[in-house]
C-alpha cells in the first residue's frame, strides 16, 4: 500500500491577453458576428520522437468529428487554411516582462512549436506554443514558490455544443494569445495556492496587456500527495482553486481508503471483467430511465465487479462515480450499480435476482450500464483497467472541475512526447539590446506598484489600490493623458465618474470622457470646467465636440465673473457664505469657486 | 565552446552547462548560433553558443519504437498509387524542422488504406520529389508508369505535389491517347504529419473516383473547406487557384466531373468512356517556353526568350493582346519558323484576336490563338503536339479538342 504523501501543489495559470490574435491580425475582441460553418475530422500522428501520445490516441479512439463556427474575427489562420503569421511582438513583449517580473532566465532562441490536441479545440489538431523562460521565483511568506516556465500559447476555440459525436466550437476564441505561467510543485496549500495565483496574475495587470472577459483568467491546479500527479483543467476562478483542492484531497483519501478494503478482499491483480447483455431481463422494466434508453435503441449491460461491494457508495466511498466518470468519457451512457439499490425503481429483490444471473458473492458488487450496442468488450476493458489502476493507487489523470468545487475525470495525462516544432515558423533570436530596453518596464508586483503608483501621480495610497483592484489601470492612464493631471485623473474615475454614473442611471463611454477632457485641456480650461463638461456629457447626451463649443461649458473668466459679482453686490447683500450659492442662481455657465470668494471678500 | 565528448547525434539526451546554469534533455539539432533541444516538458529551446561551456551525452539515443503496419490487401485487380512527392508524401524532418518529401510513405497510409477494405491497394514510390522540381522527362515517366499500371488495375493514383500538379495531369491526359481507367492526382495542402491534413480524405475519394472505370484523367481535391467532400476535376481544364486553402483547385469554366461525400459513394458524371487500351504517345517537346506579358516586357525580351524555343506560349492582356511595339518582333519570331501560342492572363474566358486591331495584327504576325484553354494546358499541349505531329500540323492539332481542354460552349458555369 502506498503511503500518502505531504500535499504538493502546483499551479498553471493562464491569461489572455489583448489586441490582436498570436498568429494573425484579428482582434481578440469581436467575434460576435457568425459567418459559416466548416466540418472537420482530425487524425491521431506520431510526434517528433516516433511514438503517439497517450491521451491524443485517446482523442483518436472516441472517433468524433467537428464543427466550426467562422466569426469575424476569424480568419484562414483559424481555420487552418493559411499558414501562421509571425508571432504577435506585443504579447512576446508581455511574456518577457512577466518573465523578468519573475526573475526568470530567459531563452536564447524562442522556437514555437506543435502541442498535439485532438480534441478539436484547435482547427490545425495542434495548439502552438512558446516557451520563453523558465526558471523563475515568485516570493512569499508562506515559501518562494519557483516558476517553470512562462509560456505563450494559442487560447483553443470556444466549445459550443458537445453531442451525437459532433463537437460544434466557435472560432472566435481561437488564437488569441494566452500567457501560460507554471509554477514548481513547491505551493504548501490552498491559501498559498491562491496568494500566488494573485501574485502572478498582477504581474500581467501591471503591464497593461491582460484581456477583460469572463474566461481572461484560467487555472490548471497540478496536485499530488503520493498517489501521481492530478492535473485539474481550467479553474476558472481564483477562489474556486480552494475548493478543488479540498475536494481532491478528500477524494484521493476515500479512494486510497477503499482499496485497502478492496486489498484485503482480492490480493494481487484484480480480475478481468466480463460484460454480459442484459437488456431482456424484467427487472429492469422498472426503470423509467432505462426503459427510455431501450426505446432509444440502446442495450443494457452488466457484469459482476468482485470485491467491490459497499465500496462503490457508501460512507466515505464513492469508487462507483470514478468508474462511472470514465465509462462516460468514452461516450457510453449511463452507470448504476448495486450500492445504489433500493433505486431507479428498483428494489432490493431485483438487486438480488440480478446478483443471482451475475454468480455474486457477498462481498462483490455490479453495475448496469446503458449504451450502444456492441461495446460490451470495450466497456469490460475500460471498467478493468480503471480499478487496476485505482488499486494501484495511480491516480494520475486529468481531471476538469465542476462549479461546486467537485472534479471529474477528463482524459489520461498527456505524455512529454505531444509537441514538435512549428514548421512554418522560424526562431526568433531576441536582441540583447531590446531586452535591456524592456528592464526599464520590468513589473514591480502588487505591493511596491501599488507604493510606487500612488508616489509617482501623487494620490492616496488607497487610490492607488482602488484603481488597480477594480483593474481601471488603462482607464487611469487615459485620462490622465487627456487631463495632464494625475489627481484630476484619479479624482473623474473614482469620484466625479461614478457619482455622475449613479445619479443619471446612465453610463457613458470611457473613450468619451477622456476625448472631452482632452477638448477641455486644449481650450486652456481648469478642473471645475472639466468636470462641469463631464456633467453635461451624462446630463445631455451630446457628443464631446458639441460640449466644448456649447455656452453653459465655457467657464467664466476672472473678469467675468469679478463683474458679475459686482452686479450681483449692487443688486443685494453679497457675501463669502451666499456667493456661490446666488452665483448659480444667477449664471449657467461655470466658475471658480476659490476664485467667486476671494473676489467677495475684496 | 570545448564539448566533452564528441558532437551528440539526433535523439542523444544530454546535459549542457552554460553561464549561468544547466539544462537538460534531448538533443535535436544545432546551427553556427544555437544548440537546440527537446527539455523533457516537450518544448524545444536554443542555447546561444557562446555561453556553452560543456555538452555531455548522458543516454544515446533509444531505438525508435516501431510503428506497427497493417499492410494493405495486394491481390487481385485493384488501384494502383503511384507517389511521385509532394506535400502529400511529406514527412516532417525533425532535425531541420522542415518538411519534404519521403519514399517511406505507405507506412503513413498503410492505416488509412487499409481501411478501405473494399479494393486492393499497391503502392509505388516513383519519385519523392517537390513539384516545383517536375519537367517534362518526369511528367513522362510518370505517363509511363500509369499506362503500365492501368493495363494491370482497374484506375491509378498518383500522389503529387499541387503546385504543378494540373501541368503533369495535363501531360498525361495528353500523352494518353486512350485508357482503360481513370487516372485521378491527388494531393494535400496540409502536410500529413498534422492531424488536420487534408490528405486523408482526398486520398479517400481519389481511389473512390479511380475505381469508377472512365476515359478521364482528373485531379482530385477538397471540394470546400470542410473535410466532408472531395471533387473530381478534369485535368485540362484544372488550376491551383489559392496558395494554401483546401480548396485550391477549380476546373475552370466547367463543372467537376465527379463528387465524394462522407459516407456515400463516389459519383462521376459526363465523363468521357473508358477505351478498350491504354495507348500511350510518350514524346514532348521541351523546347516551349512561357511568358507573362507587362508593360515594360521590350521587343528584345521577347526576342531572347523566344531563342532555341520551338514554341512560346504568351499570356496576353484581356482577349489576347500585347503591346503594339512588339508585334514586329513576334512577327520575327513566326517567320523563323518558331510557334507563337496566345492565351489570357485573364485565366477565365477566351482569347479572341479579332475584336480589336492588337489582335488582328498579331494574327497577321502568325500568331496561334489558344482560344479558352486553360494557359498553362496550352503551354502543356504545345509540347505534346510539336512531339507527336509534324511542325506542318502544329495550328490544326493545336486548335483540336483532344481531351476537353477546349470548352465546346461556356455557359459561364463556375467563374470564381
Amino acid at each position: 500500500m502506498k503511503p500518502e504523501a505531504p500535499l504538493k501543489i502546483g499551479l498553471e495559470i493562464h491569461m489572455q491577453m489583448k489586441g490582436e490574435k498570436l498568429f494573425c491580425r484579428c482582434l481578440t475582441d469581436n467575434g460576435t458576428v457568425k459567418k459559416f460553418t466548416v466540418w472537420r475530422r482530425l487524425r491521431v500522428v506520431t510526434g517528433e520522437m516516433g511514438r503517439s501520445d497517450r491521451a491524443a490516441i485517446y482523442e483518436g479512439e472516441r472517433n468524433r468529428s467537428f464543427m466550426y463556427e467562422v466569426t469575424d474575427n476569424s480568419c484562414l489562420v483559424e481555420l487552418d487554411e493559411e499558414p501562421p503569421g509571425n508571432l504577435n511582438r506585443k504579447a512576446l513583449e508581455t511574456a518577457l516582462l512577466v518573465s523578468m517580473g519573475m526573475q526568470a532566465e530567459i531563452r536564447d532562441a524562442i522556437q514555437v512549436m506543435r502541442k498535439i490536441v485532438l480534441d478539436g479545440s484547435n482547427t490545425s489538431g495542434f495548439q502552438r506554443t512558446t516557451l520563453v523562460s523558465g526558471n523563475g521565483k515568485v516570493e512569499s511568506a508562506t515559501g518562494d514558490v519557483g516558476i517553470t516556465s512562462v509560456c505563450i500559447e494559442e487560447d483553443s476555440a470556444r466549445k459550443i455544443s458537445d453531442d451525437s459525436g459532433t463537437v460544434t466550437y466557435s472560432l472566435d476564441r481561437l488564437g488569441i494569445p494566452l500567457l501560460e505561467v507554471a509554477t514548481e510543485p513547491d505551493i504548501r496549500n490552498a491559501d498559498h495556492a491562491v496568494e500566488i495565483a494573485r501574485k502572478i496574475g498582477f504581474l500581467v495587470k501591471e503591464t497593461l496587456m491582460l484581456r477583460k472577459g469572463p474566461d481572461a483568467i484560467r487555472q490548471d491546479v497540478n496536485m499530488s500527495m503520493g498517489y501521481g500527479r492530478v492535473e485539474i483543467k481550467g479553474v476558472s476562478k481564483i477562489s474556486q482553486i480552494r475548493d478543488v483542492i479540498a475536494y481532491e484531497v478528500s477524494r484521493q483519501k476515500g479512494v486510497a481508503r477503499a482499496m485497502e478494503t478492496l486489498d484485503d478482499r482480492i490480493p494481487g491483480i484484480y480480475p478481468e471483467i466480463s460484460v454480459q447483455d442484459i437488456t431482456e431481463l424484467e427487472h429492469l422494466k422498472k426503470s423509467r430511465m432505462i426503459v427510455d434508453s431501450i426505446r432509444k435503441g440502446n442495450r443494457v449491460v452488466s457484469g459482476k465487479l468482485p470485491g467491490l461491494a459497499g465500496l462503490l457508495k457508501k460512507g466515505d466511498f464513492r469508487i462507483g462515480r470514478e468508474i462511472a466518470d470514465v465509462i462516460k468519457a468514452y461516450g457510453n451512457g449511463g452507470m448504476m450499480h448495486s450500492d445504489e439499490f433500493p433505486g431507479y425503481g428498483m428494489d432490493m429483490k431485483d438487486a438480488g435476482e440480478i446478483a443471482g444471473l451475475l454468480g455474486c458473492g457477498e462481498e462483490d458488487a455490479f453495475f448496469i450500464i446503458t449504451g450502444r450496442p456492441g461495446k460490451n468488450d470495450e466497456i469490460g476493458r475500460i471498467i478493468t483497467e480503471r480499478i487496476r489502476k485505482l488499486k494501484e493507487l495511480d491516480l494520475s489523470e486529468t481531471r476538469g472541475p465542476r462549479e461546486n468545487g467537485e472534479t471529474y475525470f477528463l482524459r489520461p495525462l498527456p505524455g512529454g512526447e505531444r509537441m514538435y516544432p512549428e514548421t512554418d515558423l522560424p526562431v526568433i533570436v531576441l536582441d540583447s539590446g531590446y531586452l535591456m530596453e524592456l528592464r526599464e518596464r520590468i513589473p514591480r508586483g502588487e505591493g511596491k506598484f501599488v507604493a510606487e503608483f500612488s508616489s509617482e501621480n501623487q494620490i492616496s495610497v488607497q487610490d492607488a489600490s482602488t484603481i488597480i483592484e477594480k483593474e481601471m489601470l488603462d482607464q487611469f492612464h487615459n485620462l490622465k493623458e487627456a487631463t495632464g493631471d494625475s489627481r484630476m485623473a484619479a479624482r473623474l474615475l473614482l469620484q466625479v465618474i461614478p457619482e455622475l454614473s449613479r445619479k443619471s442611471g446612465k453610463n457613458v463611454n470611457y473613450s468619451d470622457i477622456v476625448r472631452l477632457a482632452g477638448l477641455c485641456r486644449n481650450q486652456g480650461w481648469a478642473k471645475f470646467a472639466i468636470e462641469n463638461a463631464v456633467g453635461i456629457l451624462f446630463s445631455s447626451g451630446k457628443s464631446p465636440e458639441e460640449i466644448v463649443d456649447m455656452e453653459e461649458a465655457k467657464p467664466l473668466s476672472g473678469t467675468e465673473l469679478r463683474d458679475i459679482i459686482t452686479k450681483l453686490a449692487s443688486h443685494g447683500e453679497i457675501n463669502r457664505k451666499n456667493v456661490i450659492f446666488t452665483l448659480k442662481k444667477n449664471v449657467k455657465r461655470p466658475f471658480d469657486p476659490t476664485e467667486a470668494i476671494s473676489l467677495t471678500n475684496q | 565552446m570545448e564539448m566533452s565528448v564528441k558532437d551528440p547525434e539526433f535523439g542523444d539526451r544530454i546535459s549542457v552547462t552554460y553561464d549561468g546554469g544547466r539544462m537538460s534533455g534531448v538533443f535535436v539539432n544545432d546551427d553556427p548560433d544555437f544548440i537546440f533541444i527537446k527539455l523533457d516538458s516537450g518544448y524545444n529551446t536554443g542555447i546561444s553558443r557562446k555561453k556553452v561551456r560543456s555538452i555531455t551525452v548522458v543516454e544515446k539515443r533509444k531505438e525508435k519504437e516501431e510503428i506497427p503496419i497493417r499492410k494493405p490487401r495486394k491481390d487481385g485487380r485493384g488501384i494502383a498509387i503511384l507517389s511521385t512527392g509532394g506535400t502529400i508524401s511529406s514527412r516532417i524532418d525533425y532535425t531541420t524542422g522542415g518538411v519534404k518529401p519521403s519514399s517511406t510513405m505507405d507506412q503513413i497510409y498503410s492505416e488509412e488504406l487499409s481501411r478501405l477494405h473494399s479494393i486492393p491497394v499497391h503502392y509505388e514510390t516513383i519519385s519523392a520529389i517537390l513539384s516545383e522540381n517536375m519537367t517534362p522527362e518526369r511528367w513522362i515517366e510518370v505517363a509511363r508508369k500509369v499506362k503500365e499500371s492501368l493495363d494491370r488495375e482497374i484506375g491509378v493514383v498518383v500522389f503529387h505535389g499541387t503546385d504543378t500538379m494540373s501541368y503533369t495531369a495535363s501531360a498525361v491526359a495528353f500523352m494518353l491517347e486512350d485508357q482503360t481507367g481513370t487516372v485521378v492526382f491527388t494531393g494535400s495542402q496540409r502536410s500529413p504529419d498534422r492531424p488536420s491534413s487534408d490528405a486523408y480524405v482526398n486520398i479517400e475519394a481519389s481511389i473512390k473516383f479511380a475505381s469508377i472505370p472512365s476515359g478521364e484523367v482528373g485531379i482530385c481535391m477538397h471540394t470546400g473547406l470542410s473535410d466532408d467532400s472531395a471533387s473530381l476535376f478534369r485535368a485540362v481544364r484544372s488550376r491551383k487557384m489559392h496558395s494554401s486553402r483546401r480548396d485550391a483547385f477549380r476546373s475552370l469554366e466547367f463543372p467537376p466531373i465527379g463528387e465524394s461525400s462522407r459516407d456515400s459513394p463516389a459519383v462521376m458524371t459526363a465523363y468521357r468512356a473508358a477505351g478498350k487500351g491504354n495507348v500511350l504517345k510518350d514524346r514532348l517537346e521541351h523546347r516551349v517556353g512561357m511568358l507573362y506579358f507587362n508593360p515594360t516586357l521590350s521587343p528584345e525580351d521577347i526576342e531572347t526568350f523566344a531563342e532555341g524555343k520551338k514554341c512560346i506560349v504568351i499570356m496576353g492582356t484581356g482577349l489576347g493582346h500585347t503591346a503594339d511595339r512588339l508585334i514586329p518582333a513576334i512577327k520575327g519570331i513566326t517567320s523563323a519558323g518558331t510557334k507563337v501560342v496566345m492565351t489570357s492572363q485573364c485565366i477565365s474566358g477566351t482569347v479572341d484576336m479579332n475584336v480589336y486591331s492588337t489582335g488582328r495584327e498579331l494574327l497577321k504576325a502568325g500568331v496561334i490563338s489558344a482560344g479558352n484553354m486553360v494557359p498553362e494546358v496550352a503551354y502543356v499541349k504545345s509540347m505534346f503536339v510539336l512531339g507527336n505531329y509534324p511542325d506542318g500540323m502544329f495550328a490544326e492539332q493545336f486548335s483540336t479538342n483532344m481531351r476537353g481542354e477546349l470548352l465546346e460552349r461556356n455557359d459561364g458555369g463556375n467563374i470564381q
